[in-house]
C-alpha cells in the first residue's frame, strides 16, 4: 500500500469554533494506482492533499488520525525527517495554484535545480533539468525564462517537471487543470497518464470535474462536507453511482447528449455548524426521516464500492 | 468598525491618552490668559521665577534644592490713630512659611500691591528660632518687586548681622542677604546652613490716607520650580508646554486632514481612472514628492510671516503625495475587480461608480490615515519651530527646545529642559498612532478582501 | 521592454520631475530669488564703486562719473539674470542658472573663505552624505533582518515588540533623541564625543583621522537609526507576512525545501522590490529629521549649515541648499527605481 490515511480529522479554528474540514477520512492508494477524489470546493479536498504533505498550518491542525505512507505515519515524524525525507523526494504535489507555484523572481530551471541540489539528485542537474522538460514536452530553452514569461500550460508543465525531479513514487494533483483552457486540459491529462504508464507512480488527482476523472482514475472517492459520501472503482462510480449526492455530481456534467445541465439545489452545509444525521439530508431528493437523525456509515454495496447513505 | 475599535487594547489606551490631551487642551484655554505668548517673550514677567531650576519633586530623590514657595498676603486689619491732629492708618497682616529645604533659595522678593499712597511699609521676619530681621520700605511703588539685592532689604540684613556678629556690613551680595534671612543665627551666619522650621513674616503699612491692600506676594525664589522646572530665563515648563499644546494639535489635525484628503481624492481619481490621466498624476505627485520639505519651507518662511494656517498649509501642500500613493494602490485593487468592470459595462455612471465601489474603499482608508498622519504634522511643526522658522509669536514645544539647545541645556545638565517638551511631544503623537494602527489593522483586511 | 528601455524610459521621466519640480520650487521662491539677486547687485555695485572711489585720484574719474560706471555694472549683473527682461525669458534664464547650480555669492557664511555659495554647499555636503548613507545602509540592513525575524514569528510575544517600536518611530523626533544621548552618553558617562566631525585638533594620519570621525558619527548614527528601525522593521515584517501568503510559499515548503531557505531566499527575494520601494519613501521621509539631527550634534553637514544659513539670513545659501538637495532626492529616488527594476525580473525581463 502506497498510502493510507485512516480515521482523519483537521480541524480549523474560527470564532464560531471549529470548521471540520475532515471529520474522520479514510483513502488508500496502491502502488500505481491512480485514484481520484471529488467534491464541490470547500468539501475538504484540498485540505486532504495539503495534510497528506503536512502543510497543514494554524488556525488549522490535525485532530487526529494516520497517514500511513508506505507503511509509516508521517505524522509521527519528526518535521526536518519529514521535510528531506518525504517531501518532493516520496510525495510531490501539483497544485490547484501551480500557475502561481513558482517563486516569480527565480527562472524555471533555476528552481527545478533547487530541488535537485536540496534533495541531493546524485547526477548532472543542467542535464536532468533538460530531460525533465523533455518529458513534459516543454522546449528546454523554457528554464531559462521567468515563471511570468510563461503560459499558463506551459507553467503547468515546467511545474510537473519538477515535480518529477527526483522521481517521487507517489503524487497528488490537485486540481491540475483548473483554470487551462480545454485543449491544454486535456493535454495535461493525456501527460499524467503517460506518466503512470512509463513511470509506475502513484497519482491522488484531486477535482472537482468528475468528467476528467472519468477518463483516467482507477478507481474515485467521493467527499461531501468532509466526510467520503462513496467510493469504489471508475466503472461503478461513473456508471452506477450509488450516493444521490454522487448521482447529482454525475447529473450536472454537462454532456453532448443533453443540453440541460442537472445541478444539486442547495448549498452545502456549514461546517462549523453541521447538523445531526446525514450531511447531505438538507439537499437529497430521497430523505427519510432517519437520514435528519443518524448519521450513514460507509457500507459495502458491491465488492470495492461503498456508500454512506440509509438507501442501502 | 467601532466596536472592533474598543476591542483593541492600544486604542483603547490611544482614546485614554486622547481624552487627557483634550482636557489639557480645555484646561490651557481656561487657564492661560489669552496674550500668554507674549508674556512668554517678556522676560521681565519670569523676574520671580527661579531660572535654571529643576522640577520640585527631585527632592524626593535626595536632590539638595529649595522649594519655591509664593504666599499672598491676605487677611489685613487696619487701626486708625490720630496723632497730633492728624490721622493716620495702619494696615496689618501676617503670615508663617514652613521651611524644610536644605538648600538656600535663590531670591526673596516682595511685591507690595495696593492703591492708595503708603509711606512706609515694614516687613519683619521671624526666624524659627526667635529673632527677627525689619525691612521698611520707604513710599514704596506698588506692583514693583522689592528683592534681595534692594537698599531696604540690604540694610535689614546688615542690622541683623551686626545684632548676631558684632560687625557693620553695608555691602552685602544677594547669597549674603539670603543666608541671612534664613540661615542659622548666631556669629557664624553667613557660613551656616538654612534654618529649617516655621518662619513668620508679619508686614504693616503705615499711611496718613486710606490705602486698599491687595494679595501682596511674599515670593521665595527657591531653585526648584512646580512639575517641570523652569528655563534659563525663569519660565516655567510646564506652562510653556501647556501653552504649546493647542497649536500643535491644531497643526498636527489641520495638516493632516488637509494632506490626507487631497491625496486620497487625487490618487483615488487617478487610480479609477488609469491608463494615461493616471500616469500623468502619479507624474504629478512625484514632482511634489521630489521637494525637500525643510529647507523649502525655510526659503518661504523668509518672505511671509508663518502663520500657523499658512504653516500648516504649506506642509499639507508638500505631504499629500504619500497619501494620494496609497489610495491609488487601494482605487487599483477595487478596480481590477469583476463587479466593477461589470458595473461600467451596463453603463452605469461613473460617477456612481466612483461612489458606490471606490469611496466604500476610500473612505476608511482616509481615517485611518488621517490619524496616523497627526503626529507626523506635530513633529514637523515642532521640528521647524527648533530651527527657529515655526510661526512667530507662538509658543511651541519645538521653540522651547531651541531655547534649550541654544542654552546648551543638555552640556549643562538642565535636563528637565530637554526631556519634558520632547516626552510631549511623543505623548501627544502616541494616541494617534495607537489608534491609527488599530484601525489600519481593522481596516487592511477589508482592503485587501477580494 | 528591456531593462535598457526601462532606465531610458525611467531617465526621461526623472528629468521632466526634475524640471517640474526645480520650475515650481522657482516659483514659490520668486520673490526671495528677486531680492537676493537685487541685494547681490547692490553690494557687488557698492563694492565696485568704493574701488573706484579708492583709484579715482589715479584714473581721475569724477564722482559723477564712477556713478555711471556703477550704474552700468550694477545693470550688466541684473543683465545675467534677465532682470529686466519679460517674464517668460527671466524665468527660462533665471531656472537655467538653478539647474547648472549657479547660485552666486553668499552674503556671510563661508568655505575655505570663499563666499561662492556652490564652494560652501560642496564643503558641507560630502559630511551629509557620510552620515546618512551610513545610517541608512545600517538601518536597511537591520530593519531587514529584524522585520525578517518578527515576520517568521508572527503572531508571537516577540512580534508584538516590533508594531511597539514602531509607534515609537512614528512619534519621536530623531533630534531630540540626540539631545538625550548627547545629554546622558555623552555627558553624564562620558562615553562618546558629542559635538563635530572629529576632535579638535583633528588627529592626524588617516586611520587614526578615519576611526576618530567614525567615534564622532557614532551617537548622530544611533539617534537616527533608533528612530527610523522599528518603522522600517515594521514595514518589512508586513511586506514579508503579505508575501507569505502566496501561492509559491506552499508549493515551496511541499518541495521540501528548509524554513530558513524559503525565508531568506524565496520570500526576500520576491519581497525585495516592494522593500526597496518602502526604503526609498523611509530614506526621503527620514532625510528632513537626520538633517535636524546634524544640528544638535554640530555635524558639519548640509542641516547645520542650513542652521547657520537661517542664523545669519544668508539666503542665497538657503536657495543653493533647496535646489541642490531637490537634485539629490531626484538622483536618490531614480537609484531606487533601478534598483527596483533590477530586483523584479517582471520589470527587468519584461513581459512576452
Amino acid at each position: 500500500m502506497m498510502l493510507s490515511v485512516e480515521d482523519l480529522r483537521v480541524y480549523f479554528s474560527s470564532p464560531r469554533g471549529d470548521v471540520k474540514a475532515l471529520d474522520g477520512v479514510d483513502l488508500q492508494v496502491s502502488e500505481g494506482e491512480v485514484v481520484g477524489l471529488a467534491g464541490e470546493s470547500g468539501c475538504g479536498k484540498s485540505t486532504l492533499s495539503l495534510a497528506i504533505s503536512r502543510l497543514i498550518y494554524p488556525p488549522g491542525r490535525i485532530e487526529s488520525g494516520k497517514i500511513l505512507f508506505q507503511g509509516n505515519d508521517i505524522l509521527k515524524m519528526g518535521p526536518n525527517e519529514f521535510r528531506a525525507g518525504y517531501r518532493w523526494k516520496k510525495i510531490a504535489m501539483i497544485f490547484q495554484g501551480s500557475m502561481n507555484g513558482f517563486t516569480p523572481v527565480f527562472t524555471i530551471g533555476e528552481q527545478i535545480e533547487e530541488v535537485l541540489e536540496i534533495h541531493q539528485y546524485a547526477g548532472d542537474f543542467a542535464s536532468r533539468t533538460k530531460d525533465l522538460m523533455k518529458m513534459v514536452e516543454l522546449d528546454p530553452v523554457i528554464a531559462e525564462r521567468y515563471p511570468h514569461e510563461l503560459s499558463g500550460g506551459q507553467k503547468q508543465r515546467a511545474f510537473i517537471a519538477m515535480a518529477l525531479a527526483v522521481d517521487p513514487p507517489f503524487l497528488i494533483a490537485d486540481e491540475p487543470t483548473t483554470a487551462l483552457d480545454v485543449v491544454t486540459q486535456v493535454n495535461i491529462m493525456n501527460l499524467l497518464k503517460r506518466l503512470r504508464k512509463e513511470k509506475g507512480i502513484s497519482i491522488l488527482i484531486i477535482t472537482h470535474d468528475l468528467a476528467l476523472l472519468s477518463e483516467i482514475v482507477d478507481r474515485a472517492y467521493i467527499l461531501y462536507a468532509g466526510r467520503m459520501a462513496e467510493l469504489g472503482t471508475a466503472e461503478q462510480i461513473f456508471k452506477e453511482p450509488k450516493h444521490p449526492y454522487t448521482q447529482g455530481l454525475i447529473g450536472s456534467i454537462p454532456t453532448l447528449q443533453s443540453t440541460k445541465i442537472e445541478g444539486i439545489a442547495g448549498f452545502m452545509p456549514d461546517l462549523a455548524n453541521l447538523p445531526p444525521g446525514c450531511k447531505f439530508a438538507q439537499r437529497c431528493p430521497y430523505a427519510m426521516q432517519v437520514c435528519g437523525k443518524e448519521e450513514p456509515l460507509l457500507k459495502e454495496t458491491k465488492e470495492g464500492q461503498r456508500v454512506a447513505c440509509w438507501l442501502y | 468598525m467601532w466596536k472592533e475599535l474598543l476591542k483593541s487594547r492600544s486604542a483603547l489606551l490611544g482614546i485614554a491618552i486622547l481624552a487627557v490631551l483634550a482636557i489639557l487642551t480645555v484646561y490651557s484655554f481656561v487657564a492661560l490668559p489669552s496674550n500668554f505668548s507674549l508674556t512668554w517673550q517678556n522676560g521681565e514677567a519670569w523676574e520671580l521665577y527661579p531660572v535654571d531650576a529643576p522640577p520640585q519633586w527631585v527632592s524626593l530623590f535626595g536632590v539638595n534644592t529649595a522649594a519655591t514657595v509664593t504666599t499672598n498676603l491676605t487677611g489685613w486689619t487696619s487701626q486708625t490713630y490720630s496723632v497730633g491732629g492728624s490721622n493716620f492708618s495702619v494696615y496689618s497682616a501676617s503670615t508663617t512659611i514652613k521651611w524644610s529645604s536644605k538648600a538656600f533659595p535663590q531670591e526673596v522678593a516682595f511685591v507690595p500691591t495696593y492703591s492708595g499712597a503708603p509711606s512706609t511699609i515694614t516687613l519683619t521676619w521671624t526666624k524659627p528660632q526667635g529673632g527677627s530681621i525689619t525691612v521698611s520700605l520707604a513710599e514704596p511703588a506698588s506692583g514693583e518687586a522689592y528683592e534681595a539685592q534692594s537698599p531696604d532689604f540690604v540694610s535689614g540684613a546688615s542690622q541683623y548681622i551686626l545684632n548676631q556678629t558684632g560687625e557693620y556690613q553695608t555691602q552685602l551680595s544677594k547669597g549674603q542677604v539670603i543666608s541671612t534671612f534664613f540661615g542659622q543665627p548666631g556669629p557664624g551666619i553667613l557660613s551656616s546652613s538654612p534654618a529649617q522650621g516655621t518662619y513668620s513674616l508679619s508686614v504693616q503699612v503705615l499711611s496718613s490716607g486710606a490705602v486698599t491692600m491687595s494679595g501682596s506676594p511674599f515670593v521665595i525664589v527657591g531653585t526648584s520650580y512646580g512639575l517641570m522646572g523652569t528655563d534659563s530665563q525663569g519660565r516655567p515648563i510646564d506652562l510653556g508646554l501647556l501653552a504649546g499644546l493647542p497649536n500643535a494639535l491644531e497643526v498636527g489635525f489641520l495638516v493632516s486632514i488637509i494632506s490626507v484628503v487631497v491625496g486620497i481624492v487625487f490618487g483615488g481619481l487617478s487610480g479609477y481612472f488609469g491608463a494615461r490621466k493616471d500616469s500623468l498624476m502619479q507624474w504629478v505627485a512625484l514632482v511634489i514628492l521630489a521637494m525637500p520639505a525643510l529647507p523649502f519651507l525655510v526659503v518661504i518662511s523668509f518672505t511671509t510671516r508663518l502663520s500657523i494656517l499658512v504653516e500648516v498649509l504649506l506642509i499639507a501642500a508638500l505631504s499629500w503625495p504619500f497619501y494620494a500613493i496609497i489610495a491609488r494602490t487601494v482605487a487599483l485593487s477595487v478596480k481590477s475587480q469583476t463587479f466593477v468592470e461589470a458595473d461600467k459595462a451596463m453603463g452605469v455612471p461613473s460617477y456612481r461608480v466612483f461612489a458606490s465601489h471606490f469611496m466604500p474603499r476610500l473612505v476608511p482608508v482616509t481615517v485611518a490615515y488621517t490619524v496616523l498622519g497627526i503626529p507626523g504634522g506635530i513633529l514637523l511643526a515642532e521640528t521647524l519651530s527648533f530651527i527657529g522658522v515655526g510661526p512667530v509669536n507662538l509658543v511651541t514645544w519645538g521653540g522651547i527646545l531651541d531655547a534649550a539647545f541654544v542654552s546648551q541645556a543638555a552640556v549643562f545638565g538642565f535636563w528637565w529642559w530637554v526631556v519634558f517638551p520632547g516626552l510631549m511631544i511623543i505623548i501627544s503623537a502616541l494616541p494617534f498612532v495607537m489608534l491609527g494602527f488599530a484601525l489600519e489593522r481593522i481596516i487592511a483586511p477589508r482592503v485587501s478582501a477580494k | 521592454m528591456g531593462f535598457g528601455r526601462f532606465v531610458l524610459t525611467k531617465a526621461v521621466s526623472y528629468f521632466l520631475v526634475l524640471m517640474a519640480t526645480v520650475s515650481i520650487l522657482y516659483l514659490a521662491t520668486y520673490r526671495v530669488i528677486q531680492k537676493v539677486i537685487t541685494s547681490s547687485a547692490a553690494a557687488l555695485g557698492e563694492e565696485y564703486k568704493q574701488n573706484l572711489l579708492r583709484s579715482t585720484h589715479l584714473s581721475g574719474l569724477t564722482p559723477t562719473q564712477v556713478q555711471v560706471l556703477v550704474t552700468d555694472f550694477e545693470k550688466s549683473y541684473l543683465a545675467q539674470f534677465a532682470f529686466s527682461q519679460p517674464l517668460p525669458v527671466k524665468f527660462s534664464v533665471q531656472i537655467f542658472r538653478l539647474l547648472t547650480l549657479n547660485f552666486g555669492q553668499s552674503y556671510v557664511l563661508k568655505w575655505n573663505g570663499s563666499q561662492s555659495v556652490n564652494v560652501i554647499i560642496a564643503g558641507y555636503l560630502p559630511n551629509t552624505i557620510l552620515l546618512f548613507t551610513t545610517a541608512t545602509l545600517i538601518l536597511i540592513a537591520l530593519g531587514t533582518i529584524i522585520g525578517l525575524l518578527a515576520a517568521r514569528s508572527a503572531g508571537s510575544g516577540w512580534d508584538r515588540v516590533v508594531p511597539i517600536i514602531a509607534v515609537v518611530h512614528s512619534s519621536l523626533p530623531a533630534w531630540w533623541l540626540g539631545f538625550l544621548l548627547i545629554a546622558g552618553l555623552g555627558y553624564d558617562l562620558n562615553l562618546l564625543p558629542t559635538q563635530g566631525l572629529t576632535s579638535v585638533p583633528a588627529p592626524t594620519g588617516a586611520l587614526a583621522y578615519a576611526l576618530n570621525v567614525g567615534e564622532h558619527m557614532v551617537l548622530p548614527v544611533l539617534s537616527i537609526l533608533i528612530v527610523g528601525l522599528g518603522g522600517f522593521a515594521y514595514v518589512v515584517r508586513s511586506l514579508v507576512i503579505s508575501t507569505m501568503g502566496e501561492d509559491f510559499v506552499l508549493t515551496a515548503r511541499a518541495r521540501g525545501l528548509p524554513e530558513s531557505r524559503i525565508l531568506f531566499r524565496h520570500i526576500l527575494r520576491t519581497a525585495s522590490p516592494a522593500i526597496t520601494t518602502q526604503a526609498i519613501l523611509a530614506i526621503t521621509g527620514s532625510f528632513g529629521g537626520a538633517l535636524v539631527t546634524e544640528i544638535v550634534f554640530n555635524w558639519p553637514g548640509i542641516g547645520l549649515l542650513t542652521y547657520m544659513a537661517i542664523f545669519s539670513n544668508d539666503l542665497p545659501v538657503i536657495i543653493g541648499i533647496t535646489f541642490v538637495l531637490t537634485i539629490i532626492l531626484l538622483v536618490g529616488l531614480f537609484i531606487g527605481e533601478l534598483v527596483y527594476g533590477l530586483l523584479d525580473p517582471r520589470i527587468r525581463v519584461g513581459n512576452e
